[in-house]
């Protein structure tokens, strides 16, 4: 699959990210720099979400950026993933 | 005769003593590796030098020391430097939130507590306790001294004060009542546990053991001994490690060793599953907490074929029961193992009177293993320990029900009593039920845990329309260490409820979704 585009990465990534946060209520807008482990993310989680992100968005990240870091918040998300598109 | 002079020295088996067995043979070796890093000499060096800290303030035998962090060397340091007082330490989890912490702080009556960035926010609950922080909390403290403090001047020159029989260290688990109780582990239980662990585990000196299990969670801690007795390394790492960066971590860090619980070798799986990475160096899985599923195991096995897998079994009131051998596998994938040297077990009936081999019933245990008891709940430890048959052996009643076979080996049927096994924490549901009922407009909550599915349901009756799944977490969130929050949150019109009007259980996990 090929990367989205940016206009409809940031909706897609929220749509796969936010049924993973079960600490964030419906309807509470996603805060891209809040921390996810935060809003519920925990590691068993993070796996499935890279799973998601590699087959529903497109993106590959590669096995040097399966960090903490990258996972830290939405918005590092969205970076790393664009940044790879780019 | 023998001569009286021929004798052995007696010798007192106690933790000190471990660590500067481990500074004498293997000094140079590192103790603990990953992002801070001290051999083995400098640790037993620097542990004497905040013993001597600690004693000036007045931290004695028997006195507590309480530490809720992430897990990090300072709090190595200071549980080694706490056992050479003969004083007691005690590890919460770094999840606890203010109520459940101030329950076991009231339990404790600690003479010191360290919290670190992570935690700070508990110091409202401590009172005039005195505090200490490890350097890397940012903000200037005015309200704790700061770790480096105590590495400044001159050694404990006093030996271990006490005898192998006093208490090292409590490990909180819940109890059977909901209020957490503290199992007392002496050094003598926890050298001979120890020792016998590595009768079977064979930990090497080149060994680098991988800890992503927390330092609260006893077999996280117990690496540190396990470690010490080998010589080996720990690669002092974090729970939060353990999702998509594992393999790397494990990779990069040359990890031989990988204790875990269920849900991290799941992780891994699922990670190495969907990206295959050679991991040459780790030789070892050891499985704890929870029963390691076979599908789990038989993939392990097909993913890293070099990787040998040892089940094992165990409670904290003896740490550990059994272990199984990756040779005795194949002829017993369901046992968890025989019982480690020096300990015995069986099952027994209803009445307590001892069962033949192969009968299903509960197992008990006797040997050095078991703990003292449970911190100021005489009731409790009663229950747990009890002294039965012709010779009064000090006997554990594990509230497991299992099966011994003739030749020693283990199978697990189930847990007798209700207590949950979730993600590897022991929890009472009746903790969650309480805090669940505390909240306006819940008039009564039941826990259950769905076994196939591995998640944590709490069903609610409500006396109002108004209370919201979100809200509901968020309660818990605020009240309950995240392990305890539920995953999934039904409501129903009213619990089914028992004969004598407690919850019943066995009907809530019918009403478990199905799919």
């Amino acid at each position: 699959m090929s990367p989205l585009p940016p206009s409809e990465l940031k909706a897609k990534l929220e749509e796969i990210l936010r049924p993973r946060l079960r600490l964030l209520p419906a309807g509470v807008p996603l805060d891209f720099n809040e921390k996810l482990a935060k809003l519920g993310l925990d590691s068993m989680a993070a796996i499935d979400l890279l799973m998601d992100l590699e087959t529903e968005a497109g993106a590959q990240i590669p096995d040097e950026l399966l960090t903490a870091d990258t996972f830290a918040t939405a918005q590092n998300l969205l970076d790393t993933i664009e940044k790879l598109a780019a | 005769m023998p001569c009286p002079s021929s004798l052995p020295a007696l010798t007192s088996w106690h933790l000190p003593a471990l660590l500067d067995e481990a500074a004498a043979s293997h000094g140079e070796r590192p103790f603990i590796i990953g992002k801070q890093e001290i051999t083995y000499a400098e640790a037993a060096r620097q542990t004497r030098v905040i013993a001597g800290r600690l004693a000036e303030a007045k931290v004695g035998r028997g006195d507590r020391v309480l530490m809720v962090c992430q897990n990090r060397l300072e709090m190595v340091l200071l549980a080694f430097a706490t056992l050479r007082l003969g004083a007691v330490f005690v590890i919460l989890s770094p999840q606890m939130k203010p109520e459940g912490f101030r329950k076991i702080f009231d339990q404790c009556e600690p003479k010191l507590v360290m919290l670190d960035a992570g935690t700070s926010s508990l110091r409202g609950e401590t009172g005039s306790t005195s505090l200490i922080v490890p350097d890397e909390v940012e903000e200037t403290v005015e309200w704790a001294r700061r770790f480096s403090e105590l590495l400044a001047g001159e050694p404990l020159a006093a030996e271990f004060p006490g005898i192998d029989q006093d208490p090292a260290f409590l490990v909180f688990t819940s109890g059977s009542t909901g209020t957490p109780r503290g199992v007392i582990l002496s050094h003598d239980n926890v050298r001979y546990a120890t020792a016998g662990i590595q009768q079977r585990l064979g930990y090497e000196a080149t060994d680098r053991i991988g800890v992503f299990l927390p330092l609260s969670f006893d077999y996280g801690l117990y690496q540190l001994f396990l470690a010490a007795q080998a010589g080996a390394a720990v690669f002092l790492g974090q729970p939060e490690m353990t999702g998509p960066e594992l393999p790397a971590i494990l990779a990069d860090n040359g990890i031989t060793v990988l204790p875990g619980v269920p849900t991290v070798f799941g992780g891994l799986l699922k990670m190495l599953s969907w990206r295959k990475r050679p991991l040459p160096a780790l030789r070892m899985a050891t499985n704890t907490g929870d029963h390691l599923p076979q599908a789990y195991i038989r993939k392990l096995q097909e993913l890293l074929p070099a990787v040998q897998i040892y089940p094992m079994y165990g409670l904290t009131e003896c740490k550990r029961v059994s272990i199984l051998l990756p040779e005795e596998y194949e002829q017993r994938p369901d046992s968890v193992g025989r019982a480690l040297d020096g300990t015995e077990v069986f099952t027994v009936d209803a009445e307590g009177n001892r069962l033949p081999p192969g009968e299903v019933g509960e197992l008990v245990v006797r040997g050095r293993t078991l703990a003292l008891g449970y911190w100021r709940a005489d009731e409790e430890t009663a229950k747990r320990y009890r002294r039965i048959g012709p010779g009064r052996a000090r006997t554990m009643f594990s509230g497991d029900l299992c099966k011994v076979d003739a030749e020693g080996f283990i199978t697990f049927h189930g847990r007798g009593d209700f207590i949950i096994k979730h993600k590897g924490h022991r929890m009472s549901p009746l903790e969650i039920e309480e805090v669940a009922c505390q909240m306006p407009g819940i008039a009564a909550a039941g826990a259950v845990k769905d076994e196939t599915g591995g998640l944590l349901h709490l069903f609610l009756a409500v006396t109002q329309d108004e209370v919201s799944t979100e809200a509901v977490i968020e309660w818990l969130n605020e009240r309950l260490e995240r392990v305890k929050v539920p995953e999934r949150i039904h409501f129903i019109p009213e619990l089914p409820k028992t004969a004598n009007q407690k919850v019943d259980r066995k009907a809530l996990r019918a009403l478990l979704p199905t799919a």
